[in-house]
């Protein structure tokens, strides 16, 4: 067997082991399990994304009306269904952009922005045929055909480049009314409820879990029992209900939804309570004479933070979505308010001729649920690493 | 206790008497609800004269007093008489629902089975493939799923393939091919959530210590799976299909309404946007009673499952 | 009786986390003989576990086996394929595992279980293959078993849980059983009747036994022979006798001053100081270095070597990876510390 060579003086004993000194595992442990969270939070890509998307959000939603020149409400009948982009005919020295679903000409400004109908001279409907004069020049529009042709002193007009409506960049809805700001107010809404929800939710259920876990015994089945039962209704179907004696509007909205999800929370805290009760510090504390509150907030509460905090995250996308849900079947906000449910709905409407007004609250609402499911997801692996993928 | 013994009358005679009175509950709700909306059922009729509303009460029995309304109204729906529709004169409740139960019932069962027939299979398939392309693949569709409001999959996929394409018919049901639209925006959701659960559940039951034995027994890999693993990761799997259910249900309000099927749905949508307050009610406990009849199936198909539990003694 | 069984030679086994690569097994050695009961001791994370799962390349997921072979039967284990490895696993190499509350499908009668693998490896239909698990499990003496058989997992208690799990083990009558710590999750009645049990057994069949337990009272009162891991590395390996008598580890001298003693009551324990390395990052000395109270510097510097070396005290066939039994080291050290 041969071995290493090794000098005289390795043979002399350590004066100390070293032992418990420099063992990184200790200083593993003792690691704080909120820095971890944080960390693995922050290494989780799709949260960090959807974290990201939902402070654009709320930033575009709280300033984003301020900047525009436009109200959500003011309507302007003959700039309606106006597209976000569109090809300009060039007549005379002005620009022109057909809107081939209602057959109008509107006259488009310098900077870009469509801002004037252009009332035709003539409209034969014999031969399906409007006549407009401009700058001297006979603009025909002959919509006998599929799509319409339009023509400039006789000849065929050739339309331009694809451009950005500078006036409206996600164009105009059947009233008239600036589409960017119609979303952002949805957006309002959305977040509004959200946090309505999120805030009266936890109230409710820290409470009544806590209740019903500290008292325990008959109270506890009793109040067990009601969320048992309150359990086996659809949210949905309670909304409704709400919603039809409370009559639409955002208040009722932001009462119905605030409080329909207390019962996951309401049971999360009562077994959190059940367990820290079986537990030896928490008799200590009583016995010291602790008050019910005082255990409540100082020892519960940060032992429950985590899947509190999982449960508040996750539902947030259902309070958005039962929102616009009731707003798309007529039971939420009422006109002229916009969510992305009416928008949704309204967009429904003129599917067939403007199916671009379905795109904006679609995308908004499906990127907004998306933001905070990923957000939700990641909060739960990083407080329960074991469940990571 | 042997397996033979294993059906809990008791513990099913207690479960329909608590149903019994959690249906109780929800009539005497909806009731007080319905009879809490400021101003009558007649009120958003365009200024009736007063002789025709007291004749119309009288018609309707709120002439009454509220008790004595309360006591026909619970008579009626214990002998499955849900009264007659406020707004429709000579409709009854019931005849509504008859009408549109043919309708919901196929499109949810539909939506059920396709749920579980490419729910399922999906999350074993990512399960199985964890980390690799299929895995990400299925779970990254399933978050879409998850995010995209259902009536937002139904319109964005009306526009697409019925508008835009021609391929499905844009409303009712003549047509198999009008039943791939509802259906997919149904069940979108609920296919997406069983699937992630799948994969969860198969996962966590793989690092069990009874798949460590079947392992240690010899067994191929594929028995190991299918036999230990996935019957058990399957449990909670069920347990979830009786609230689906009852989602679907709820889910399918919209979806009615988008493409205009005849169902129970649009039913209750019209009769809110009518105020028709008995077909209201009576549409929300019929949902009410259908639901809790899942939940009882769910839970003694859970028994079937799981010889852990005993619904016999104790809670 | 004679002639090894088993001899598994410089095997080391990695495990993939999150916080890095866990080197649970480095190079370890082990020879099992037939008809013996070979011990395995070692605290948690020393690597004993992992080492007999890594014989029957039952790891768990982010595990790998980088070196070493398992000569069993004329084949190298670690090099067959996952496909004729399942033909090992059950017929000729039986396993029971810890927690027998959990190592048992919950959801299938234990008859079913026991004729699994019975019909796995054996040519038998249902019906005999359901025969066979009533006798075994009257063989591992489950009252009633005729009827019991039907039963499932959660209607027995751990220790007749344990008794299941040791009938499946033995159902093909395996040259091997393989025993994770089989009554670490059992009380101590329970525990004696378990060890007596799996004692009788290698008597009946004549199977070799590898028992992985913490706890040395297990060894001394089951085993033939003993291996001490520590740092997923063998520390000593003696007959059972020389190791409770001339330990020559400093580890195993300490684990064995750790054993409460009866007839020394009131004198306070003296548990081994320190934790264990992190093995993630191992000394590159002697795993135990940073703990011993004989440590020299070569200790921190070279692993020591791992053999039955003449002349320095060992018993036949006892073998210590320590410097101190090195014919090299100071003989007033190795004095002051066997004393």
């Amino acid at each position: 067997m041969t071995g290493p060579v090794i000098a005289p003086d390795m043979w002399i004993p350590m004066t100390t082991p070293v032992g418990a000194v420099t063992d990184p595992q200790v200083t593993t442990a003792t690691r704080g399990f909120w820095r971890g969270v944080r960390d693995r939070l922050l290494r989780h890509r799709p949260a960090m994304a959807g974290l990201t998307f939902i402070i654009l959000l709320v930033l575009a939603a709280a300033f984003g009306p301020m900047a525009s020149p436009y109200s959500y409400f003011e309507q302007k009948l003959e700039l309606s269904n106006l597209p976000p982009v569109y090809r300009p005919y060039t007549v005379g020295g002005g620009l022109v952009f057909v809107n081939a679903s209602n057959l109008s000409l509107y006259s488009i400004n310098p900077e870009g922005g469509i801002d004037g109908l252009l009332r035709p001279d003539d409209r034969d409907m014999i031969n399906r045929q409007s006549t407009w004069v401009i700058d001297g020049h006979a603009v025909v529009l002959d919509f006998s055909q599929r799509p319409p042709v339009l023509s400039v002193d006789g000849a065929p007009a050739t339309a331009g480049a694809l451009s950005l409506n500078r006036r409206n960049p996600f164009g105009t809805d059947q009233l008239g009314r600036d589409v960017l700001v119609r979303q952002l107010y949805g957006a309002r809404i959305s977040l509004l409820v959200a946090a309505a929800a999120v805030l009266t939710n936890f109230v409710i259920g820290v409470v009544y879990g806590g209740i019903s876990g500290l008292l325990g015994g008959r109270v506890d089945a009793v109040m067990m029992r009601f969320v048992e039962i309150v359990a086996t209704i659809p949210l949905t179907l309670y909304v409704i209900l709400m919603m039809v004696v409370l009559q639409s509007g955002l208040l009722s909205v932001v009462l119905a939804i605030g409080t329909v999800y207390w019962v996951d929370m309401a049971r999360i805290v009562r077994g959190q309570i059940l367990t820290l009760k079986s537990q030896d510090y928490v008799a200590a504390a009583r016995t010291m004479g602790a008050s019910t509150s005082r255990i409540l907030f100082r020892h519960l509460l940060p032992n429950a933070f985590g899947p509190i905090l999982v449960t508040l995250t996750m539902l947030i996308p259902s309070a958005i979505f039962i929102e616009s849900f009731m707003s798309f079947i007529g039971l939420g906000v009422t006109p002229p308010q916009a969510s992305w449910g009416t928008l949704t709905s309204e967009a429904v409407e003129t599917l067939r001729a403007y199916p671009h007004q379905l795109f904006f609250p679609a995308v908004a609402i499906s990127l907004t649920m998306l933001a905070f499911n990923f957000l939700g997801d990641g909060l739960r692996d990083a407080l329960d690493p074991r469940l990571a993928s | 206790m042997t397996s033979a013994s294993r059906l809990p009358l008791g513990w099913l005679g207690r479960r329909i008497g608590m149903m019994g009175l959690t249906l109780l509950a929800i009539i005497t709700l909806t009731f007080a609800l319905m009879h809490a909306v400021p101003g009558g059922p007649f009120v958003s009729e365009k200024m009736l004269a007063p002789e025709i509303e007291a004749a119309l009460n009288a018609k309707f029995g709120l002439d009454q007093p509220l008790w004595r309304q309360y006591l026909n109204y619970l008579g009626g729906v214990l002998s499955f008489d849900l009264g007659p529709s406020f707004k429709y004169p000579g409709v009854s409740v019931n005849s509504m629902i008859r009408e549109g139960l043919a309708v919901t019932a196929q499109t949810g069962l539909l939506a059920i089975i396709c749920v579980v027939a490419f729910g399922v299979p999906a999350g074993i398939v990512a399960a199985l493939n964890r980390g690799r392309w299929p895995d990400t693949l299925a779970m990254f569709v399933a978050s879409l799923g998850i995010a995209v409001p259902s009536y937002v999959i139904a319109t964005v996929s009306l526009y697409i393939f019925a508008l835009r394409l021609g391929w499905t018919p844009a409303f009712g049901l003549d047509d198999w091919r009008g039943y791939i639209l509802p259906v997919v925006a149904l069940s979108g959701f609920w296919m997406s959530f069983v699937a992630r659960l799948t994969r969860s559940s198969l996962l966590e039951t793989m690092e069990q210590d009874y798949i460590m034995t079947a392992r240690a027994k010899g067994l191929p890999a594929s028995t190991v799976i299918l036999r230990h693993g996935l019957r058990n990761s399957l449990i909670p799997v069920v347990t979830v299909l009786g609230p689906v259910v009852a989602n679907l249900l709820t889910g399918s309000f919209v979806i009615e309404q988008i493409f205009a099927l005849p169902g129970i749905g649009r039913h209750f949508v019209l009769s809110i946007t009518n105020r028709d307050y008995t077909a209201i009610m009576g549409i929300t406990i019929f949902y009410a009673v259908f639901l809790m009849l899942m939940i009882l199936i769910v839970d003694l198909l859970y028994l079937l499952l799981d010889p852990r539990i005993s619904y016999g003694e104790g809670r | 009786m004679t002639g090894a069984v088993l001899e598994v030679q410089g095997l080391r086994t990695e495990y993939r986390t999150g916080n890095g690569i866990v080197q649970a097994v480095r190079g370890v050695d082990l020879t099992l003989q037939r008809g013996e009961i070979l011990g395995l001791v070692g605290e948690s994370g020393s690597g004993k576990s992992v080492t007999c799962m890594s014989i029957l390349r039952l790891l768990k997921r982010g595990g790998q086996i980088t070196a070493g072979i398992a000569q069993f039967d004329g084949q190298d284990l670690l090099q067959l394929s996952e496909r004729q490895l399942t033909r090992i696993r059950g017929e000729r190499i039986g396993v029971i595992f810890q927690d027998p509350m959990s190592a048992l499908n919950p959801t299938m009668t234990v008859g079913r279980q026991i004729a699994e693998v019975l019909l796995r490896h054996r040519r038998m239909s249902t019906a005999a293959a359901r025969a066979r698990a009533v006798e075994l499990l009257e063989m591992v003496r489950i009252p009633s078993a005729a009827t019991r058989i039907d039963s499932y997992p959660h209607e027995f208690s751990g220790g007749m849980r344990q008794r299941v799990m040791i009938a499946i083990a033995i159902a093909c009558e395996p040259d091997i059983l393989i025993a994770d710590e089989p009554t670490t999750a059992l009380d101590v009645t329970i525990q004696r009747q378990i060890l007596g049990l799996l004692k009788e057994l290698r008597d009946r069949l004549g199977m070799a036994i590898i028992l992985v337990t913490h706890d040395l009272g297990v060894i001394a009162e089951t085993a033939d022979r003993v291996m001490v891991l520590y740092g997923g590395c063998v520390m000593e390996a003696a007959v059972v006798a020389d190791l409770f008598a001339v330990p020559r580890h400093p580890y195993t001298r300490g684990l064995l001053a750790a054993i409460p003693d009866p007839r020394a009551a009131g004198r306070p324990l003296s548990p081994v100081p320190g934790s264990p390395p992190d093995m993630r990052n191992p000394p590159p000395g002697c795993p135990f270095s940073p703990r011993c109270p004989q440590a020299m510097h070569v200790c921190s510097t070279f692993p020591p070597l791992y053999g039955e070396v003449d002349g320095t005290g060992l018993q036949p066939g006892q073998r210590a990876r320590c410097w101190l039994v090195d014919p090299a080291a100071p003989a007033s050290l190795v004095a002051e510390a066997v004393s």
